[in-house]
């Protein structure tokens, strides 16, 4: 196969003048950049500059009110060595394993109901389910404990009917992370379920009605025309509940405080224990970038894996 | 498009006109220096007055207690003017807020500290020294055990003005009902907790939520067995008691038995658990008190000693909150002056504070001699004749010690693990912190 010579080359050896922009790509190029310029500034302030100074604290001794203390990679040897770091670690997992799943599903399934729902209780359903995402996390969050309260909770009332005995819940080492990822999901699944339900609503009913006459009705359906036409949307939840799942913080802060006996320490509560109640802000620095680059390899290896699907 | 042009110019050129701002203050030699005022945050007034920030975190007729206090310094001081500003009472526990200010070098003139955060702060270098105001008349007035507490090195770094101690309040209507008395063995709190135990009514409650006051309310259960986390010197654990296992395994057995309200619907300091009928028995401190003469009036609750193991000496905690001064602020001086003022000198301020606004006792005798009379008012007469004088300062721990035992309290009431495992391993975790340190 023949080499394309350069489009800068003549064949002569003499170059072309670049190919000129017009006015009008230029002027949508400076318009973009306009408006994107606060959010570029935002970022690198908000953002790239926090992760920059965390790569930098971390390799020093700092306890966030001395000076600090140049340690090398002192911070990241430590990390190698610390239970209770790997122990927060295989709790994060198990809290994403559970948790990204379900949440997927159950957005899926509360859209593909909500999207056969007709009729007034349409608008109050869909408030409903997105209720708990719309309050402040932290009170949704206080809901949640009042409802798993062990003694006055609506869940061991409701348990209670069914002739189950009250339980401990976020008081119980084993059902404490479970709880919690029932709290979080409680509050989750609304939003991600309006996503589906507006990329379900973008479907054209033409391929549906040719899909029927074909045969294809109720699971054929979904199987060979909703699902694959939702997999953009997919991955974009799947990739963002993972990555949330990684950073889960305020309603466990709120419910548990990782307790009890540690079961629901994730590792950003960690991270921040160690941080602002340990005041090892040079450690907890080191596992922030840790986790940052788990996190950043983790959400690569999603991208690849669903565009490799896609393609 | 053209819209957006325009749009853009406007941006541009707000954004030109901001840089320029900003060139220019950082130019001219008249203008507010940023860098300055950021460091800074404790500016005169505009009436040229010294300013001096306050933080409280606490509420109501506590928080009108600073704002009374400062008014008054005002008054004998024109010169002065101290702004008392509302912190979060988590912000002040957990420390990030306060954390957060100093180290940006915005932190308050003056500020509250308790034994769990002094360590920290005065390592940090963050407390200013008092020593020198500290008279020869002064430091005679104060509990040598007071003193204790807020010295680091050879000097005093913050004023004590409030001593707190544990009790176990009860339900006396509950007790009567099934014909019992208040416990004053662990053995007789058991059984207590058994028979008063109920499915909405827990037999006890004790601070199980992670933080600095879960350590305060079981550390006095640790030092009646006789053994401690650290020996005297601080150099060795001191957790190698047969005891300590028995009291691990005593609270097990409440846990197990389910006597033990793990997930009280508040934070155990809150007396209301107790009123509320959610518990028969709860440890808590003299801090309610003032609520139980006032809002819980109605509410027949009493209060003992901590019961003790079967021939054990009574023992309870001394804890409370002293003021500091900020050592960054440019005010320090004015700050401690202040300090002084208010609970050094005058004993009618500390007065009003530890018998009027809360029940607290006074680190101070001469305080103490002054308001003997309201010591000795209904609840507050078991803590003067039966309590106060049985307890032992909250002692100043490495935050990794404090961690540790939370750790194995933790472990005591959700885990697994067997009681002589628990202490093993806190005892290990003891010794490789003290050798690492």
């Amino acid at each position: 196969m023949a080499i394309r010579p350069s489009p800068s080359r003549l064949e002569g050896g003499s170059t072309v003048a670049p190919r000129r922009i017009s006015a009008r790509t230029r002027n949508e190029w400076f318009t973009a950049y306009g408006f994107l310029l606060p959010n570029i500034i935002g970022l690198f302030v908000f953002v790239f500059l926090p992760i920059l100074y965390a790569f930098y604290a971390s390799l020093h001794d700092w306890n966030a009110l001395s000076p600090k203390v140049f340690a090398g990679l002192d911070n990241y040897r430590k990390l190698l060595h610390d239970d209770e770091w790997w122990s927060s670690l295989k709790i994060t997992l198990l809290f994403s394993v559970v948790y990204v799943p379900l949440l997927y599903f159950l957005s899926l399934l509360s859209a593909l109901l909500m999207n056969a729902l007709r009729g007034w209780t349409t608008g109050l359903t869909r408030t409903l389910f997105l209720l708990p995402f719309a309050i402040t996390s932290v009170i949704s969050a206080i809901i949640g404990m009042f409802m798993l309260d062990p003694r006055n909770g609506i869940i061991n009332s409701l348990l209670g009917l069914a002739g189950i005995g009250p339980q401990q819940f976020l008081g119980s080492t084993s059902q404490a992370m479970y709880s919690v990822i029932g709290v979080i999901l409680w509050i989750n699944v609304g939003y991600n379920m309006i996503i589906f339900l507006s990329a379900i609503k973008e479907i054209p009913r033409d391929y549906y009605e040719a899909a029927s006459m074909d045969g294809a009705t109720g699971w054929k359906s979904f199987r060979y025309l909703t699902l694959p036409l939702l997999s953009e949307t997919s991955t974009f939840i799947l990739i963002v509940t993972t990555i949330g799942s990684f950073q889960a913080l305020d309603q466990i802060l709120v419910m548990t405080q990782g307790g009890p006996a540690n079961s629901t320490e994730v590792s950003v509560l960690y991270i921040y224990k160690q941080g602002f109640q340990f005041l090892n802000m040079g450690y907890a620095s080191s596992l922030a970038i840790a986790l940052f680059v788990i996190i950043f390899c983790l959400s690569l290896f999603q991208l690849k894996l669903f565009s490799r699907k896609q393609g | 498009m053209r819209f957006a042009r325009r749009t853009i110019g406007i941006l541009l050129a707000g954004m030109l006109l901001l840089t320029a701002g900003c060139s220019n203050s950082a130019t001219k030699s008249a203008g507010p220096d940023v860098a300055k005022l950021l460091k800074a945050p404790n500016l005169s007034s505009s009436d040229g007055k010294v300013v001096l920030r306050l933080w409280s975190f606490h509420q109501s007729m506590e928080y009108n207690f600073w704002t009374w206090l400062a008014q008054e310094y005002e008054k004998e001081h024109p010169n002065i003017e101290i702004r008392v500003e509302y912190v979060s009472s988590d912000d002040y526990f957990s420390s990030t807020r306060l954390l957060s200010s100093f180290a940006s070098g915005q932190g308050p003139d003056l500020f509250f500290v308790s034994q769990a955060t002094f360590k920290r702060f005065s390592e940090a270098n963050f407390l200013y020294p008092l020593t020198r105001l500290f008279t020869p008349d002064i430091r005679e007035d104060f509990l040598p055990s007071a003193l204790d507490s807020v010295t680091a090195g050879d000097d005093i770094y913050a004023v004590p003005f409030e001593m707190e101690l544990l009790g176990l309040f009860y339900n006396k209507q509950m007790f009567s009902e099934h014909h019992l008395e208040p416990p004053t063995t662990w053995e007789e709190m058991m059984r207590d907790a058994q028979q008063l135990k109920t499915a909405d009514v827990s037999g006890l409650t004790i601070e199980t939520y992670d933080g600095a006051y879960k350590n305060f309310s079981w550390l006095p259960f640790l030092w009646q067995t006789g053994a401690n986390l650290l020996t005297d010197d601080g150099m060795q654990p001191a957790l190698s008691n047969s005891n300590v296992v028995q009291m691990y395994q005593y609270f097990r057995d409440m846990v197990d038995q389910g006597l033990l309200n793990l997930r009280p619907s508040r934070p155990a300091t809150d007396i209301g658990i107790l009123a509320n009928g959610e518990t028969a028995m709860q440890v808590s401190g003299t801090w309610n008190i003032r609520m139980l003469e006032t809002e819980f009036a109605d509410q027949p609750i009493g209060v003992v000693p901590l019961p003790v193991p079967e021939g054990g000496t009574p023992m309870t905690i001394a804890g409370g909150w002293k003021m500091a001064v900020n050592r960054q602020s440019a005010q320090a001086e004015e700050a401690a002056k202040f300090v002084m003022w208010a609970f050094a000198g005058d004993p009618a301020i500390p007065l009003k504070w530890v018998n009027d606004v809360k029940f607290a006792y006074s680190p101070r005798k001469s305080v103490m001699e002054a308001g003997m009379q309201s010591y000795r008012k209904g609840l507050r007469a078991v803590f003067t004749d039966r309590i106060f004088g049985t307890e032992r300062e909250e002692p100043q721990l490495p935050e990794e010690m404090n961690r540790i035992f939370s750790d194995s309290l933790q472990d005591m009431l959700f885990g697994e693990d067997s009681p002589e495992a628990i202490v093993g391993k806190a005892e290990q975790e003891i010794a490789a912190a003290l050798a690492h340190s």
